[in-house]
């Protein structure tokens, strides 16, 4: 039940908010992201609890004859992911409260819809409707671009995005259908047993459809170079919903669909996705120091993030796929926070260049003592949520492979380089007569830093309370596989 | 039987209320009489009827055609409410065309109720007859003569093909009915004569739905036929070709031989590629939509080719789903175009989101369904197609039909950027309120219909 009201809050939100007008779209998107972290705070209370099962599951016929029903069900896994969602809603729609939109109620509106098809693919345990909402997704942020970006190349960047990525999925789409057409069903655990009870090498190439979609979306080299331009063009609420939530659906799919349907595709003809993921965070790191913008920078390095997430769930062990979760949390609170930002950077200086700024800390040590945590999160300094997750990753991807480890384990270092330096070069140093004129930060913007760095410190600390939720499930989901 | 005599004495009604000058009731009277078709059409559920039974079972109105007749009739009623404001009112004009229409759709439910191969052609005969005239209703318009001509020759040339298949197949079997055909076919035996009558038969009917190589002549009777004929001829004249066609290569013709198999999946394939690649240069989106129209039709042919399978209600919703996008979408061009020149181009599109709010989202909502992005009806119809393509292992056409799509999205997408593209000094572009209200509707159908899906388990 509560699956369904987490679904209903921000659809109805969305609805109330294009038929209601301009007026008081953004309070009552806010207000529809905080009533949605309550209920999520809610379910991780219940969850665990004798007779939860009727609260956090729901399970209706849709098409019957088919196999194709309305099922939810919240657990672990899918409780942090819904932890994701309801938690970054409420603070990137707050982010955006220093801009002001044209036509809020609709730039609000398709917030909550993304948000809502966000969360329904975290949710459902049914395949196509897996499908269905994460396709969905795009419709929203698409438009968003397309209507509040600023970059006057803008449909030529929406289309390719859009292009690439309905690409990916239908090889998705594929790969359901081929286990869907063995298991008559599109039931999660009907496709699990569909996709074991294929041989290897038919495992290998349903594997290979998933991994298309998955890596366009994460995005892993070489289907990455829709990437860097649609974060750059988007608006920074849209590129946070794409950084911060978009993207972990893929890795999502990975854990709750790839690893457990297709145990000896991934360990026979994973290999190669392994190694693409390594090359990704390589390639992507050394991107990242070249850049000369901040906010191309951070696109960069989201790449190199994603690609040891990639890398350590397909590993396919209980540490990966539990560095990845944490992982998936963290970045998704780490990349709002550095987009974040861009936004104060880019309100003030209206430009991103790096080589431009400097100094920055002495007009105002505030902005720059925030920063500098969230760029300790990034590069996954200890006591920071970024620490444990990636540690967990690098864990579960040493136990298949030392060598691509090794070569992948490189993003903390690289991170670390690309990283300081920007922060070097952005906020240290004499302040030039430009960064004089740096305002301080007002309440808003102190506000959502504050929340995000306690955010980041408070999971690095102390991450068992996500841990332990997930736990149980990434147990259950990994039962019967020998691994 | 009932639903022919309605179809037929409606189309008489309409040319009586002209005569007697009562033009004013000819559209209240028309979509009566749909209204009253579907009704008919539901109340004969499950009856089985067989009319004139012994003559063979010319017809049977079984719930496979029920189910196309009711498709159909909702599928021209909706084509009247959105073209009753495309032509003058109180025009004789409108009327003739409005009563051609009608007679054409006779043919459609005959195509989907006939057990008969005389009862086929006269069906395919009747639905392309009116249509003819309808391409060429522009009378000034040297591009609508045009078309007309085209469209004439070689939808008789189709049709030629066709009546010989037939009766090569009647030289062989001895009786055009399709359930002595099924016999006579049954112990997998094809004779010379049944292949080569099967073959013509096929050509006949690709002339008719339009897919490669036999879809030449489709863009440019698609982009000269007046607008409102070319919505009626993408929908119905389309998808009763395909009811007829599914009849005859899903039952009667079984098992087909692989020869016919193979070339019906080359034909898919040609058909996809070809078509996708070409809308993908077409500046003119009255072209580009007939290009798709090519496409969609290499998707329908899918459930043709695995209909030994798959059940028809499959091609139903397809049909459907896919009219009521492309008749939103051919509306909208034509009151797009007719402000500016009959410009028809992407950029006649930019800025329509400020221009025509109503006519931009419904454009939207059904190139997206087009596209097959989910929560639109859209999506269901080719997972339905790609579902049954996997199942009879045609994994090569699975690719090529993915490959397709996605370019599909390009070309779709392309005009959905124009649309939200900001242009200066727009004026507003009026259209009626019942245009208003219908085009809404049309666009919610396309969301519902997605939802409702297992409705279509009913049949």
């Amino acid at each position: 039940m509560l699956t369904l009201i987490l679904l209903a809050i921000p659809l109805f939100a969305a609805a109330l908010s294009m038929v209601a007008g301009a007026k008081n779209a953004r309070t009552l998107a806010l207000g529809a992201g905080i009533l949605e972290l309550i209920v999520t705070l809610a379910a991780f209370f219940v969850n665990g609890k004798e007779g939860s099962e009727a609260l956090l599951t729901f399970n209706r016929e849709w098409i019957g004859p088919l196999g194709i029903s309305y099922a939810f069900s919240l657990d672990g896994i899918s409780l942090v992911m819904a932890l994701l969602v309801a938690l970054l809603l409420p603070i990137i729609i707050y982010a955006s409260f220093n801009r002001t939109f044209k036509h809020p109620q609709y730039f609000y509106g398709l917030m909550l819809l993304m948000a809502a098809s966000m969360m329904g693919a975290f949710t459902t345990t049914d395949g196509l409707l897996f499908y269905v909402f994460y396709e969905f997704a795009l419709i929203p942020i698409y438009f968003m671009i397309l209507h509040w970006s600023e970059n006057p190349d803008k449909a030529k960047i929406t289309l390719k995005f859009f292009i690439y990525t309905l690409f990916g999925s239908l090889f998705m789409l594929v790969s359901l259908l081929y286990l869907y057409n063995i298991s008559g069903s599109f039931n999660m655990q009907a496709l699990y047993e569909a996709g074991r009870s294929l041989s290897g090498s038919e495992q290998g190439w349903v594997f290979a459809g998933f991994f298309i979609a998955f890596a366009v979306k994460i995005p892993v080299f070489p289907f990455h170079s829709w990437q860097p331009a649609t974060y750059d063009s988007a608006p920074t609420a849209g590129t946070m919903l794409l950084a911060g939530i978009m993207l972990k659906m893929a890795a999502y799919g990975m854990v709750r669909i790839v690893v457990p349907a297709l145990p000896e595709g991934v360990s026979e003809y994973g290999t190669w996705a392994l190694a693409l993921s390594a090359i990704s965070v390589l390639y992507a790191s050394g991107m990242a120091i070249a850049q000369q913008r901040y906010k191309l920078l951070i696109a960069w390095s989201s790449i190199a993030h994603l690609g040891v997430l990639s890398a350590g769930i397909l590993s396919g062990n209980a540490q990966g796929i539990q560095g990845g979760i944490m992982e998936m949390l963290s970045h998704g609170i780490l990349s709002v926070a550095l987009f974040f930002v861009y936004d104060i950077l880019e309100s003030r200086l209206h430009h991103d260049d790096m080589r431009k700024m400097g100094g920055i800390r002495e007009v105002n040590p505030l902005f720059a003592f925030l920063f500098f945590t969230i760029v300790m999160g990034s590069v996954a300094l200890p006591l920071t949520s970024g620490f444990v997750g990636e540690f967990l990753l690098l864990l579960g991807f040493y136990q298949v492979s030392p060598w691509l480890t090794a070569a992948a384990g490189l993003t903390v270092v690289l991170g670390a380089v690309y990283m300081l330096r920007a922060f070097q070069s952005m906020m240290l140093g004499a302040a030039s007569p430009a960064m004089h004129s740096f305002a301080p930060l007002n309440t808003h913007e102190k506000t959502v830093l504050t929340i995000l760095v306690v955010l980041v410190i408070v999971l690095g600390i102390y991450p068992d309370p996500i841990l332990s939720v997930a736990n149980p499930s990434v147990e259950s989901l990994l039962q019967g596989l020998n691994r | 039987m009932k639903e022919i005599v309605i179809i037929s004495l409606l189309g008489i009604v309409v040319l009586a209320l002209d005569v007697l000058k009562m033009r004013k009731l000819v559209l209240p009277t028309i979509l009566l009489g749909l209204l009253g078709l579907i009704g008919v059409s539901i109340a004969d559920w499950g009856h089985n009827e067989t009319p004139f039974a012994q003559y063979g079972g010319m017809l049977t109105f079984d719930n496979t055609a029920l189910a196309f007749t009711i498709a159909f009739a909702t599928i021209a009623f909706l084509w009247f409410v959105l073209a009753g404001d495309s032509y003058t009112s109180g025009s004789s004009d409108r009327t003739d065309i409005f009563a051609l229409v009608l007679f054409s759709l006779c043919g459609a439910v005959v195509l989907s109720a006939y057990t008969n191969l005389v009862m086929l052609f006269l069906g395919v005969e009747i639905l392309s007859i009116p249509v003819y005239v309808l391409a060429a209703s522009q009378r000034k318009n040297v591009l609508s003569n045009e078309a007309g001509f085209k469209y004439f020759f070689l939808g008789s040339l189709a049709s030629a093909v066709l009546l010989f298949g037939i009766s090569l197949t009647y030289g062989a079997v001895g009786s055009f009915n399709l359930q002595a055909i099924q016999e006579h076919l049954a112990g997998g035996y094809y004779s010379p004569l049944v292949l080569i009558g099967t073959a013509l038969m096929l050509i006949g009917f690709s002339f008719k739905i339009s897919v490669a190589p036999f879809h030449f002549w489709a863009p440019d009777v698609y982009q000269g036929a007046p607008t409102p004929v070319t919505a009626y001829m993408s929908t119905i004249v389309k998808g009763a070709a395909f009811a007829g066609m599914f009849k005859l290569f899903g039952s009667a013709l079984l098992p087909l031989p692989e020869a016919f198999t193979t070339a019906m999946a080359l034909m898919i394939g040609i058909t996809l590629i070809a078509s996708n690649l070409t809308a993908v240069v077409q500046s003119d989106t009255k072209r580009m939509l007939a290009f798709s129209s090519i496409s969609h039709a290499g998707f329908m042919l899918g459930f043709v080719l695995t209909a030994s399978t798959t059940s028809p209600k499959y091609l139903i919703y397809y049909t459907l789903t896919y009219s009521i996008a492309s008749l939103i979408a051919f509306f909208v061009i034509q009151h797009v175009a007719a402000i500016q020149n009959e410009d028809a181009s992407t950029d006649a599109f930019k800025g329509l989101i400020k221009r025509s709010p109503v006519m931009a989202v419904s454009m939207t909502v059904a190139l997206l369904s087009m596209a097959g992005i989910p929560p639109l009806s859209g999506f269901l119809a080719k997972y339905y197609v790609i579902s049954s393509m996997i199942e009879n292992e045609h994994m090569t056409l699975v690719i090529i039909m993915i490959l397709t799509s996605a370019i599909g999205a390009f070309y779709y997408l392309r005009v959905i950027a124009a649309i939200f593209t900001p242009i200066d000094n727009a004026g507003r572009i009026m259209i009626s309120d019942r245009m208003r209200r219908s085009l809404a509707v049309l666009s919610v159908l396309l969301v519902v219909l997605f939802f409702a899906a297992s409705l279509l388990e009913l049949i």
